[in-house]
């Protein structure tokens, strides 16, 4: 199994594909970090952790790791290379668990990177502008840590998704019209109900939403998203274990 | 040659046969790709499969190597099924097609990824690199190489493991005269080490050349297997050439055979010079030329691939 893994974490460093991803994430918090801070300033926070900025950076980060976990799987489709990675690991539930393994800890890297640009920022503010806004240590730590898992879970649906849909054009473009129009779209149908949805228990997790949407609790939005993430990667290991490459 | 490995190579007990397929059919809705389809690649030997395009020997190829499931039927590689291989890469290196990496990556690194799967130490893939003579440009984006050299660096991948069967599909396609020779001399050396290839091509004068044994298949089913030049041999016709072409026929035809005119000679099968010598000797026809034409691999394969789609 280790092989596996290291011949999979090998895939996401000899490619731009993950590097690219990170870097727009951080254009994208740093970009978050300097609007709301110049916009609003720190707010109600009371500390660091609770600065908006990171609810624009979850955005990101689920967004982008979603995009990192499909990619992992069609640009190997789309370019022909799975054919070699099943030829070396023929047993194709090794391939998911590697997958897994290597795109949901670098979900979570991305995550971490998030709020470590968006702290940055912060505290850089907060200096230049002579504000007082409390670091908050612990609140910062777990604000890093239901990042990185926000990173995790959204690499791993990625990952299912994926293997569901090996058209990479139709898995992202699918996936992103989810993300941005479906959710909004039960949010007026079925009004309440989207707070169950990936999206809403993302921000669940965080604990934090745009414009006071309704949303479940951390704890419940963890498991809602590693439900989400489960059934998915449930769906895609069942197609890719069964299905003809050809 | 060395490959450092964690897992122990997959071993056969001498005499199993490289590759057995055993009554392969695949479908594909109402299509039957492959249908019924058994032969054995023997070790030592170059086996080529060649059949017209579309009639399975992709597919065939796949299901041998685990990437499609059969319908109906199995194969084995050593003696074992591809999914249950202990060590993959080390029994079988397979090329199934042009572009199977990453178009960013570099050739090198495409390596690496495969041999890091394969627990292959790294300074293995310097040396196949070498082999296939792409050390040069080992460290450009493999999406910025020729044709022939992603032929070549499939090769590489195939070779990676040391394996002791090589599966190759269309192994010659893009590949310039010189890179034909030296893919044939590859093969050869490898079979010459005891070890079993099984090429499919449809560059027949090439694979008369290079195999020993081979397998058409026509429309999915199999249409005669068999070493190469006993193939050959046995479609081999007697020319016989008269001054009195009616009496000969006439001659032949009585014996029970079915001469077929070409201008103004006949061909015979299933007779040697000797018999038809004596056929004409024996009812006083004059007979003016007597020889054995030897059929290509490739009139063989024209002449039982159009009696299949009759």
């Amino acid at each position: 199994m280790k092989d596996t893994i290291r011949s999979e974490w090998l895939k996401v460093r000899t490619t731009r594909t993950a590097k690219g991803l990170l870097a727009g994430l951080l254009a994208l918090t740093a970009l978050a970090s300097w609007g709301t801070l110049h916009e609003t300033g720190p707010g109600a926070a009371a500390s660091v952790a609770g600065l908006p900025l990171f609810l624009v950076a979850s955005w990101g980060v689920a967004v982008l790791t979603l995009v990192l976990g499909i990619r992992s799987v069609t640009d190997e489709v789309r370019h022909g290379s799975l054919v070699p990675t099943l030829l070396a690991t023929p047993d194709r539930r090794r391939v998911v668990l590697a997958k897994i393994a290597i795109v949901a800890g670098t979900g979570a890297v991305f995550g971490l990177a998030a709020v470590a640009l968006g702290t940055a920022f912060a505290v850089g503010w907060t200096v230049a502008e002579g504000a007082t806004l409390a670091l908050g240590g612990s609140a910062l730590a777990i604000l890093a840590l239901k990042m990185a898992a926000i990173g995790a879970a959204w690499a791993a649906i990625g990952l299912g998704v994926g293997f569901v849909i090996r058209h990479q054009v139709a898995a992202i473009a699918g996936a992103l019209v989810y993300m941005f129009v479906v959710e909004d779209l039960v949010a007026v149908i079925a009004r309440g109900a989207e707070r169950f949805l990936p999206g809403a228990a993302s921000e669940g997790v965080l604990g934090m939403s745009a414009g006071g949407a309704v949303i479940v609790g951390p704890v419940l939005g963890a498991i809602l998203l590693t439900g989400y993430a489960a059934a998915a990667i449930g769906l895609g290991t069942q197609r890719f274990v069964r299905g003809d490459v050809t | 040659m060395s490959t450092t490995m964690d897992t122990a190579p997959d071993q056969a007990p001498v005499g199993t046969p490289a590759i057995v397929a055993r009554d392969l059919t695949k479908r594909f809705g109402d299509v039957t790709a492959v249908d019924g389809l058994s032969f054995e690649v023997r070790p030592g030997r170059v086996t080529g499969f060649l059949g017209p395009n579309g009639a399975g020997k992709s597919t065939t190829l796949r299901m041998i190597l685990g990437l499609v499931r059969p319908t109906e039927g199995s194969a084995a590689v050593l003696g074992i099924p591809y999914e249950s291989l202990a060590a993959p890469m080390t029994a079988v290196g397979a090329v199934l097609e042009t572009q199977s990496f990453h178009p960013l990556r570099s050739g090198r690194n495409h390596l690496r990824v495969l041999a890091a799967a394969g627990a292959i130490d790294d300074a293995r893939v310097d040396e196949v690199l070498a082999m296939v003579d792409l050390t040069d440009a080992a460290g450009r984006k493999a999406g910025g190489y020729s044709l022939g050299m992603r032929q070549r660096l499939g090769l590489a991948a195939a070779l990676l493991g040391d394996p002791q069967v090589l599966v190759l599909d269309e192994p010659a396609n893009g590949l310039d005269p010189q890179g034909i020779r030296w893919l044939r001399d590859l093969l050869r050396w490898f079979a010459g080490r005891g070890r079993a290839v099984l090429v499919s091509s449809h560059l027949l004068a090439e694979m008369d050349q290079l195999a020993d044994d081979v397998v058409v298949i026509d429309r999915g089913r199999s249409v005669r297997q068999g070493p190469v030049r006993e193939l050959t041999a046995a479609s081999a016709r007697v020319r016989v050439v008269s001054p009195d072409p009616e009496g000969l026929a006439r001659v032949l035809r009585g014996a029970g055979l079915s001469p077929i005119a070409e201008g103004d000679a006949f061909t015979v099968a299933g007779v040697d010079t000797a018999q038809v010598g004596a056929l004409a000797l024996g009812a006083g026809v004059h007979v003016s030329e007597l020889s054995t034409t030897t059929l290509t691999l490739e009139d063989v394969f024209l002449e039982l691939t159009e009696r299949s789609s009759r």
